[in-house]
């Protein structure tokens, strides 16, 4: 009909759609296998198989008595439950609470309410899959209700009942119509004369009572006789009496129950109770329940709140699983919904709570899948799983009902709608080798990543959740590492940054150059300023959040031109870094020892020490510094707190050091004064009041500007020094190693060019680059070939942002020159991260360290190689196909 | 259907016949030199469009031009066919009715051909529109298809039951049940009152307003007069393509902007759409609380429906330029070029059924066209001039309005 609408571009789209919409793929078998499966009628089977056939369930049973086709899928769910689809026998979700003004409205139908477009995850990761639809709450007759299921795509298929039960509500809700109904007037184009006001039905449930039978009465007649005369309200309830439709009654009250039972009786109708409260006048009429109802539907608490009622109240309130049992009994089908549309996320824990009433877990469960199913008419599709139904259904954790048994995922049609979010992921990544990034070479190269972590190498057995990637041909290696780039803060830092500032939160993690610099399979970068001397440098991830993996992650130095400057100025500063760092050392020993002693003078002077602290809570270190409000952020000049963390007691002292501490080159820095002694001043008074026998001893003063000199002189974070000439690297050689001892990197060493015997014999490490061919005097050094021979262990940097990306490949350039792949590869992972740390959690591969890994098409360095996908932290931050 | 549209054609020319002599140029007008988007064939570079009594007598590179012809030179210009807007409600005095059920009023006794609306459709390049009765009546008004120069309404018409307007949002207090339980019993009165003149052959209604009703609404059942329909989310769509089912309706869909969610259920059943005036938006998911940009054209593109543009319910204060920016909107996330000028042109024209007299150049159809100064849909490009049947009614040489805001702005 539409050929004439068409445009002829759309036209071939038109038919490609059609094309695609049809059918053409061949079957699609799923077998799950679980280890108990409630169908919904009967017993539970064990060890039990779901054959799944194109979105229809085509087998059911066990084990072993059950012959699975060959081409299905399995799905081995281990100790999982299958449960079918949940059903509810009444929701509001076609806003059925958003009430029209009149009070019989037939006509209406929830199926026109209902979108089919909004997200129903909620109810699906509860389990819920087919729910019933209430055209109204608060009017006497507000419509007619639908069924219709909450997944799956073509609304059509969705519907499973368009036209359901003809609700009545004979309940308190109803008791309030809109008190005159005016029909709309005003200025209009067809003269209509003015109606005048009507009272509605019901005030009181006498006048529900007269006026439905007259209703009922006069609809019986029409469906006997001649059509109604064009009302609405007759039609409608006239052609719904005369298809057999169900009359679902709201009925709480036991004169609201009588009234819903004599209708039913006296106008012969199918008959649903909904939210039936007072049943116990009625339990000796059980028995005949059955001929007389199709059903009841009950409303289940709300988990999780108290309600508070009157006392009277209270007295008369029924728990609402009193008669269930009784119901059940007697062979009356019943129906478990929640009492609220909030609460179908947790329909299990709703109907569980009926168990109470002595329901067992098959009767219970029954209530909510077969029970409703057959009460609102949908059985042929839904409520049970057997051959030829909808294959709904629930995997759970453990049997319905159960303690800390949850749905782990919603099946409709055969398709999951819902599947429980695992915290860690696991990701499975296969192909042909695998580089550790310490020198060795695996041909099982299989990664299980969990999270953002390796949880294991080699053929080990991942979840039957895991995400497979499998690389034919590729080669696996770790993450590269770049020792100085200048990716951090979307710029150039500028000015020279002192120690106390932490670079980590300054981070970009926006800057464009970031996902470029990592295309080459950098993952984690240092940065810092490129100024000055005692700078800060930090380390982070490429992934999408820069995380910070040191801060500080090693300090900077500068032996530049002016030597003689240079060397005193380096040397105070080392000096005084020692001299704090040396403090604190003495500080904890003493500790340590106040502390063995306290323990020894018995338990008795615990409780007084505590009981001081807890009275006083201004009271600062001398005693325990538990329970310490870390007060170091209001310092003006401190950047946060300290990053690591270790030393819970070292940062109870609230500092008032001048702003720019710390922020001295060695070559301005004063005599100032120990920390201690200011802080002594700022704690006598206090030391004075508590003189006591054993006194704790005293807590220096933390300083941020000094702080990382203690995690440089335990030998946690290296120095990073620059030194390019021969003199200047001796003299580099002489304070930091020779003098202090300190974990050394060395960067810029052109001068090796001239001088290669120059650190034979010394524990140091070298960074290379930029350059990392170094000509002198006509000499050129091929400087990771050179420290490759000399012994020295080695890592790269590329003092670049964009310019990360290139770094493996003028790193392929010194192989290509006579360096060995496997040494080049381990400056670039595992050595590199060595150098900085012996704890990093990044560079080789390794189980327990971070999954941060890069698949290449062929062995690393090869000319070739190409980078197929780079992996931070566990997540895929870029794919050579997609072009991420 | 193609039957109704050949009954209107007849009688669309019977009257077109009566009238020319006095509302239709005498003149030929020739437009040389141009490059011609047809929107029936591929481009012709350095063409003619010869115009001779209101309507194309030729399209090509080689048309020989009549001594007495009016030459308007188009070198170095673009040549398309007129503008179609295919749902707007802006050249209506008032847009709305407040009686829910009007189906036999018309939109032309509420037009006003001296509202700026035509001058600035003119100015725009729109030579047709489709005037439709806004969202917010249950059974509007009979729209109707009308040129956009002229002095009388009549002498403008180019299809006078384009369609009668039904809307699937609800009004008011009331439900989307009661509003749709409200819209069939209408329909199902008509059909009703349908099978009894048909027994009896005549209508027993004494009341002629109610019959003028029971007409138009049956009309509307017969597929007479095409349906409409306004789907302010996507699931109105579902229960619109049920009315279209059960009645037997003649459909033309208009959207809000949700309905791109619906747009395989569009697509299914092979309608073609007008869509709302918001082309792009945010939307935030209620679960995770996450935005995401939505782009209504590419959703419906993916879908395979064909679709036009309107400017009704825009948050701008543009006028039928906007339009042109819609297209170029649609163009830039992904929309073929060719594809978004058609939309705007013989789409149009074929979703309100008038692309027998309007949308592309061809001989026979109206003179209606405009000459760019440049490529279509470039932010550089102006109407220079707009032929509305063989007259040329506006040009922006002669624009004063247009100069004087020029001016202004110091250009």
């Amino acid at each position: 009909m539409c050929a004439a609408f068409r445009i002829p571009g759309f036209g071939v789209a038109a038919v490609l759609v059609a094309l695609s919409l049809c059918p053409l793929e061949a079957s699609e078998s799923h077998a799950y296998f679980a280890r108990r499966i409630w169908t919904g009628q009967g017993a539970a089977i064990e060890n039990g198989v779901l054959v799944v056939v194109d979105g229809k369930v085509t087998v059911v049973g066990p084990r072993t008595a059950t012959s699975v086709p060959t081409d299905a899928v399995r799905h081995d769910l281990g100790d999982q439950v299958i449960i079918p689809g949940l059903v509810v026998a009444e929701t509001s979700l076609a806003g059925g609470a958003n009430d029209v003004e009149q009070a019989l409205t037939p006509q209406n139908s929830a199926s026109d309410g209902f979108d089919f477009y909004a997200d129903r995850t909620v109810p699906l990761s509860g389990g819920v899959t087919t729910v019933q639809l209430s055209p109204g709450a608060q009017r006497l007759m507000p419509g007619v209700g639908a069924v219709v299921k909450l997944g799956g795509s073509d609304p059509e298929q969705r519907m499973l009942r368009s036209h359901e039960g003809l609700r009545l509500v004979l309940s308190d809700e109803s008791r309030n119509p809109p008190t005159i109904y005016e029909p709309p007037v005003g200025a209009v184009s067809v003269d209509r004369p003015l109606e005048p006001t009507r009272p509605q039905l019901s005030s009181t449930l006498g006048s529900a009572a007269a006026g439905l039978r007259a209703i009922f009465g006069a609809a019986r007649r029409n469906t006997a006789s001649a059509p109604t005369n064009g009302d609405p309200v007759m039609q409608a309830l006239a052609s719904h009496l005369f298809l057999g439709g169900t009359v679902r009654t709201t009925a709480h009250t036991a004169p609201e129950i009588r009234l819903a039972l004599e209708l039913a009786r006296e106008f012969d109708l199918r008959m649903v109770l909904v939210d039936p409260s007072e049943l116990r006048p009625f339990s000796a009429h059980f028995a005949e329940w059955p001929q007389r109802l199709q059903g009841v539907v009950f409303r289940g608490r709300r988990p999780g709140r108290i309600s508070n009622p009157s006392a009277e109240q209270a007295g008369k309130q029924h728990d609402p699983w009193e008669s269930a049992r009784a119901l059940v009994d007697a062979g009356l089908r019943i129906a478990i919904r929640p009492d609220d549309d909030d609460d179908l996320e947790d329909l299990l824990f709703v109907a569980g709570q009926f168990r109470q009433g002595d329901l067992t877990v098959e009767q219970t469960l029954r209530a909510i899948t077969s029970g409703p199913a057959e009460i609102l008419g949908v059985s042929d599709r839904v409520g049970t799983l057997a051959k030829g139904r909808d294959a709904d259904f629930v995997v759970l954790s453990r049997d319905p009902f159960a303690l800390h048994s949850h749905v782990l995922a919603t099946y409709v049609d055969g398709r999951a709608v819902y599947r429980r979010e695992t915290t860690e992921r696991t990701t499975v990544i296969r192909a042909d080798a695998l580089y550790t990034g310490n020198g060795t070479v695996r041909s099982d190269a299989t990664v299980v990543v969990q999270g953002k972590t390796v949880r294991g190498i080699g053929d080990i057995s991942a979840g039957p959740d895991a995400t497979i990637r499998s690389f034919p041909g590729a080669v696996i290696v770790p993450g590269f590492v770049d020792l100085g780039s200048g990716l951090g803060v979307g710029g150039s830092l500028g000015d020279e940054v002192s120690l106390e500032t932490k670079l980590g939160d300054q981070l970009d993690a926006t800057d464009p150059a970031i996902a470029i610099a990592r295309q080459s399979g950098v993952t984690t970068v240092l940065f810092g300023s490129s100024n000055g001397s005692a700078t800060p440098l930090v380390a982070f991830k490429l992934g999408d959040d820069t995380r910070v993996v040191g801060d500080p992650v090693a300090i900077r130095f500068r032996l530049g031109e002016n030597l003689r400057s240079d060397v005193p100025g380096l040397e105070r500063t080392l000096d005084r870094g020692k001299a704090y760092h040396e403090e604190w050392l003495r500080y904890e020993k003493a500790l340590a020892e106040y502390e063995a002693r306290q323990r020894e003078a018995g338990p008795s002077e615990t409780p007084t020490e505590e009981k001081a602290s807890t009275e006083d809570p201004d009271q600062a270190g001398p005693s325990e510094g538990e329970g310490q409000e870390n007060v170091e952020g209001r310092r003006p000049g401190g950047r946060g707190t300290e990053g690591r963390g270790r030393r819970p007691r070292g940062e109870g002292e609230s500092g008032d050091g001048p702003p720019g501490r710390g922020r001295e080159r060695g070559t301005d820095d004063g005599d100032e004064p120990a920390p201690s002694e200011e802080g002594e001043t700022d704690s006598d008074t206090k030391a004075d009041e508590e003189e006591k026998k054993d006194e704790a001893p005293k807590k220096p003063q933390a300083n941020a500007g000094l702080e990382p000199y203690r995690l440089l002189f335990t030998g946690q974070i290296p120095a990073f020094v620059e030194a390019r000439r021969g003199d200047a690297i001796e003299a580099a050689l002489e304070l930091f190693r020779t003098k202090h001892d300190l974990r050394t990197v060395l960067i810029g060493v052109d001068d090796l060019a001239r001088f290669p015997d120059l650190l034979d014999g010394h524990d140091v490490s070298v960074c290379a680059g930029p350059q990392l061919f170094v000509t002198r005097d006509h000499q050129r050094m091929n400087l990771p070939l050179h420290l490759s021979q000399a012994g020295i262990p080695f890592g790269f940097q590329s003092r670049a942002t964009t310019g990360v990306r290139d770094l493996p490949a003028v790193v392929q350039y010194a192989v290509s020159q006579g360096l060995s792949a496997s040494e080049a590869l381990q400056g670039l992972s595992g050595v590199a991260a060595q150098v900085l740390s012996d704890t990093s959690t990044f560079g080789a591969l390794a189980v327990g360290h971070d999954a941060d890994l890069v698949v290449l098409s062929g062995p690393p360095f090869e000319l070739g190689s190409q980078v197929l996908a780079v992996m931070i932290d566990g997540r895929w931050v870029y794919e050579k196909e997609s072009g991420r | 259907m193609v039957n109704t549209i050949c009954k209107a054609g007849l009688c669309l020319s019977g009257l077109l016949g009566l009238l020319a002599p006095t509302l239709v140029a005498q003149e030929s007008i020739a437009v040389q030199g141009g490059r011609i988007l047809t929107m029936a064939g591929p481009a012709i570079e350095d063409g003619t469009v010869l115009i001779r009594n209101g309507k194309i007598a030729a399209v090509g590179a080689d048309v020989k031009i009549p001594i007495d012809a009016r030459v308007i030179d188009a070198t170095g210009k673009v040549v398309m066919p007129g503008f179609v807007e295919a749902h707007s409600a802006a050249a209506m005095s008032r847009s709305n009715e407040t009686n829910p059920v009007v189906p036999y009023l018309s939109v032309l006794d509420t037009i006003d051909p001296m509202r700026s609306y035509f001058e600035d459709a003119r100015r725009n390049g729109v030579t047709t529109v489709a005037v439709v009765p806004a969202n917010r009546t249950m059974i509007g008004g009979q729209s109707a298809v009308i040129k956009t120069a002229g002095t009388f309404i009549d002498a403008m018409i180019l299809r006078r039951d384009a369609g009668i307007k039904v809307s699937l949002e609800p009004q008011g207090n009331s439900s989307r049940m009661g509003h749709l339980a409200a819209l069939r019993h209408q329909l199902d009165e008509a059909k009703k009152a349908l099978t009894e003149t048909e027994k009896t052959k005549e209508g027993a209604e004494d009341d002629a307003s109610e019959k003028a009703l029971q007409v138009a609404l049956q009309r509307l059942i017969k597929g007479e007069i095409p349906a409409i329909l306004y789907c302010d989310g996507a699931m109105d769509v579902g229960p619109a393509l049920k009315l279209v089912k059960d009645y037997g309706l003649k459909p033309i869909l208009v959207l809000g902007r949700d309905c791109y969610k619906a747009a395989d259920q569009i697509a299914e059943a092979g309608l073609p759409v007008i869509l709302d005036a918001n082309l792009v938006f945010w939307e935030t998911d209620p679960r995770t609380g996450e935005d995401r940009k939505i782009v209504v054209t590419e959703a419906f593109r993916k879908a395979g429906v064909p679709f036009t543009f309107q400017v009704d319910g825009s948050n701008t204060n543009l006028g039928t330029s906007y339009l042109w920016y819609q297209a170029a909107t649609a163009v830039k996330y992904g929309l073929p070029r060719d594809e978004a000028l058609a939309a705007l042109t013989i789409g149009s024209a074929r979703i309100l059924g008038v692309d027998r007299f309007v949308g592309s150049l061809e001989p026979g159809k109206e003179g209606d066209l405009v000459i760019l100064t440049g490529e279509p849909l470039e932010v550089q490009t102006w109407v220079d001039t707009t032929i509305v049947r063989g007259e040329v009614v506006y040009e922006r040489a002669n624009d004063r309005q247009l100069q004087r805001l020029l001016d202004d702005s110091g250009q």
